[in-house]
């Protein structure tokens, strides 16, 4: 491990860690007590933590199956990685439907702002990576940023669509 | 099964979801769903509901006979 990738390591775990924070403090309703999440929303959590969990068991033994043939569609970081994001993302979609994504302390069109600029900025540098690409394998084979950014903007697309279907039922 | 004798209580009140819902700790939506039927609230949050609104249990959550 090279000097200059620790420092590139410590640096990006610090940048992460402020802006977490500053969307932390940009989400949050002013001069509310961040809250926890209520009883149902708990419930609600609980089964998308189970279909999330269900998910990532049955992406990794299609994985090791497709593994085991030798064909390497993505590298093996970049394929664990997937499992990750289809499994957040099923947890997150389902607790967006549920109602329970959101602390009543959260301001959720704030939420949906930072994670859909966070998407574009990701899938932004996955596109770009792939065009400064040489050969068709290395477009898609270690692009991290794309599938990082195509689950935020896929997670951005279920808060619009739960907006939408708020605004309806309230209207009748 | 919904919860009409909750939503007649609020209403009766004057409360919007959202108020109740701040009142007792819960999301608005949680209300909403007790009231549609679709979530069977904790004894501990029936109790709240009741305290906050100035009902009983039974008064609230007590299924009457054709029920």
């Amino acid at each position: 491990m090279s000097t200059a990738w620790a420092i590139g390591f410590i640096v990006g775990i610090l940048i992460v860690a402020v802006a977490c924070t500053v969307s932390m403090k940009l989400a949050t309703k002013k001069g509310v007590k961040p809250s926890k999440f209520d009883e149902r929303q708990l419930a609600a959590r609980g089964q998308a933590f189970t279909l999330a969990y269900a998910t990532l068991g049955i992406y990794l033994a299609v994985w090791m199956v497709l593994n085991s043939l030798e064909l390497p569609f993505f590298a093996t970081r970049l394929s664990v990685l997937i499992g990750l994001l289809l499994s957040v993302a099923v947890f997150a979609a389902y607790s967006i439907f549920s109602d329970a994504y959101f602390r009543t302390s959260d301001k959720p069109a704030s939420w949906a702002g930072i994670i859909g600029v966070i998407g574009l900025l990701n899938t932004g540098l996955g596109v770009w990576h792939a065009l400064e690409a040489a050969t068709v394998q290395e477009r898609w084979y270690e692009n991290n940023n794309l599938f990082v950014g195509i689950m935020l903007l896929a997670v951005f697309a279920c808060m619009l669509v739960k907006r939408a279907m708020d605004k309806r039922s309230e209207a009748e | 099964m919904k919860n009409l004798k909750l939503k007649s209580a609020r209403a009766g009140k004057d409360w919007s979801q959202q108020q109740l819902a701040d009142a007792v700790g819960v999301s608005r939506q949680t209300i909403n769903a007790i009231e549609k039927g679709d979530y069977n609230p904790t004894i501990k949050l029936c109790l709240a509901i009741c305290n906050a609104l100035g009902k009983t249990l039974d008064e609230l959550f007590w299924p009457d006979a054709e029920e």
